[in-house]
């Protein structure tokens, strides 16, 4: 792990964002796999001038894949501002004029507490977090089905359709640098700056099935190496970027203590510093207030919520090809949980994190019905809807001396919405001055 | 020219040292380097110095986390507030205390004493508070009453 922060820091020092494929960004990777033009099958037919042609199939999987380019996106935008710990203020005890540790609990890892870190008070610290994707709408990565079918489809030749068996490896690791600065004991001033390196291999073997056309090889063929008439291909495509995420400025305040409960307001604003292109960003700004109420108990610390984030036009959420941007969709997030001070300088940290994605281009498992009537292939299409996807988390806080902090977390899916990883390792270490 | 740059340097070295060494006093105040506690300066109650020895203890006792020295200059500390000094005492890596009286009043047998506190708590964490001490003179010398602020 140690070894892979230290590529992924010396990587982003020594070399500019870029590819592996100088001249392809990551973005083009899926909607290029079958080449610039799309998936063109080899044919010998005759058109009505006597010229050969090659036919041209269409796929959603090609088409709108888009939605892969916003989820991961969408992934790279929930990058949290870990909660500073708080655990090492203290209070005069007046009678005896000596000092006590606030609380035990040096607060939560992924989510958010109202509590702030205090006037002039410093908290740094960095976290690192590999992604490593598997599913999509609770589809497997490693084996999308999508059928392709020929332009102006009708029974006959343009019967004919091209079934791809899909694989996409993506990961995405996150160097996160964070810094928590107490403009007064009531309000915070914090910035995080993401290194991120995505990594994206695409490959696909597309098969023709002769539906209109069994009787005649030449009509739709992959011309194979001894010159004949292919049923098979395969294409590949992969690239690696690295770089600047998008840089996330936050302030929060803590406004009204109502009982044991401490409720605080704040609001987060993404800079789209990160290559959109190139998986590293989100391509748009966005700006998400949220609420959050917090209770610091001796050793129990519960904590909960809620934000609305607007974002502005991505071209990642557009059609990456053309340039054209669209909006990113709107996200409502929430999360609920409680810090659990084991021990002076243990906490356990439980949280269950979550989002509703709003009017977003969503995969769905579908089942291609071919024109014969007869044959069935399993496909993918594309719906707009909303949706909620829900993670758990799971670590400690560790204090082995003075005020550093070790912490560790898993985060893990508890739906099959949007883009998920089953668990999601986070190492990191915190500084409170 | 090197010469002439060799003794101001020198002489820099000799004006540093001699500050260190030779500390002036605090205006208004009697800075003994040693001692934790500094008096206002003036006329000052012939009890001050026995005072003084008592928050000495005190400070003492606060910096070594030492419940029993505690008790010394306490004794009227309750069990409740022995359970809470020693769950302070282990909440904090180390604590230095440096107390400024302001004001002594002595009055038979009985002493109100202003400070101002600066207390440092695990090396970097620093807090500055008023504070008043209440004392009694007892036959062991003065003993603290009541803490408040």
């Amino acid at each position: 792990m140690t070894r892979r922060i230290l590529i992924l820091a010396a990587s982003a020092l020594l070399m500019p964002a870029g590819v592996a494929r100088a001249d392809e960004k990551l973005a083009f990777l899926i909607p290029h796999l079958f080449g610039q033009t799309g998936l063109v099958v080899d044919s010998e037919a005759r058109l009505p001038n006597g010229q050969t042609h090659s036919a041209h199939f269409n796929s959603a999987f090609q088409a709108e894949f888009t939605q892969f380019n916003v989820a991961l996106a969408s992934q790279l935008t929930g990058l949290p501002i870990p909660s500073p710990a708080s655990g090492f203020t203290y209070t005069l005890d007046p009678t005896l004029g000596l000092f006590n540790r606030s609380t035990k609990s040096f607060g939560p890892l992924l989510s958010e507490r109202a509590e702030t870190i205090g006037k002039g008070k410093v908290s740094v610290g960095v976290h690192y977090q590999r992604f490593t994707f598997d599913k999509i709408e609770g589809v497997d990565l490693g084996q999308v089905s999508a059928v392709f079918t020929h332009d102006n489809p009708a029974p006959g030749g343009r019967d004919d359709v091209v079934t791809t068996d899909n694989a996409i490896d993506v990961s995405v690791s996150q160097l996160t640098g964070y810094l928590n600065y107490g403009l007064s004991n009531w309000l915070d001033a914090a910035v995080s700056v993401p290194l991120v390196q995505t990594e994206l291999d695409v490959s696909s073997v597309a098969t023709i099935r002769r539906i209109g056309t069994s009787s005649n090889p030449a009509i739709h063929f992959f011309r194979d190496a001894s010159g004949g008439f292919g049923t098979s291909r395969s294409f590949t495509s992969s690239g690696k970027a690295t770089g600047i995420g998008d840089v996330v400025l936050r302030l929060k305040a803590r406004v009204t203590t109502l009982g044991p409960v401490a409720v605080g307001l704040g609001v987060d604003g993404r800079l789209p510093t990160g290559d959109e292109m190139n998986l590293l960003g989100a391509g748009a700004w966005g700006v998400k207030p949220f609420v959050v109420a917090s209770s610091t108990g001796k050793t129990f610390s519960p904590h909960a919520t809620v934000g609305y984030e607007w974002n502005g036009k991505s071209v990642l959420a557009g059609d990456p090809v053309a340039g054209t941007k669209a909006d990113l969709p709107r996200q409502l997030k929430f999360s609920g949980g409680a810090a659990l001070a084991v021990t002076s300088n243990l906490t356990l940290a439980l949280d269950v994190i979550g989002r509703r994605i709003f009017d977003a281009r969503r995969l769905s498992p579908t089942t291609f019905h071919a024109l014969d009537g007869r044959t069935t292939f399993p496909d993918i299409s594309f719906v707009q809807r909303s949706e909620n996807e829900l993670s758990g988390a799971a670590g400690f806080k560790f204090n082995p001396r003075g005020r550093l902090l070790i912490d560790a977390n898993v985060l893990f899916a508890l739906d099959n919405h949007g883009l998920r990883d089953k668990v999601t390792p986070l190492v990191g270490l915190e500084y409170a001055f | 020219m090197v010469g002439v740059r060799r003794s101001w340097v020198l002489a820099g070295l000799i004006a540093s040292a001699a500050m260190v060494v030779v500390r002036p006093a605090a205006a208004g105040y009697d800075l003994a380097p040693e001692s934790p506690v500094a008096l206002p300066a003036g006329d000052l109650s012939t009890e001050a110095a026995g005072i003084r020895k008592t928050l000495e203890v005190y400070v003492r006792a606060v910096e070594n986390k030492d419940v029993q020295l505690f008790r010394t200059v306490k004794p009227n500390l309750s069990d409740e507030e022995e359970k809470r000094a020693r769950a302070a005492f282990k909440s904090v890596q180390s604590q230095v205390v440096r107390i400024n009286v302001l004001s002594l009043d002595v009055r038979d047998g009985h002493a109100i004493v202003k400070v101002a506190r600066r207390d440092t708590l695990n090396g970097s964490i620093v807090s500055s508070f008023p504070q008043t001490f209440q004392l009694a003179k007892e036959p062991s010398g003065w003993a603290i009453q009541d803490i408040g602020r």
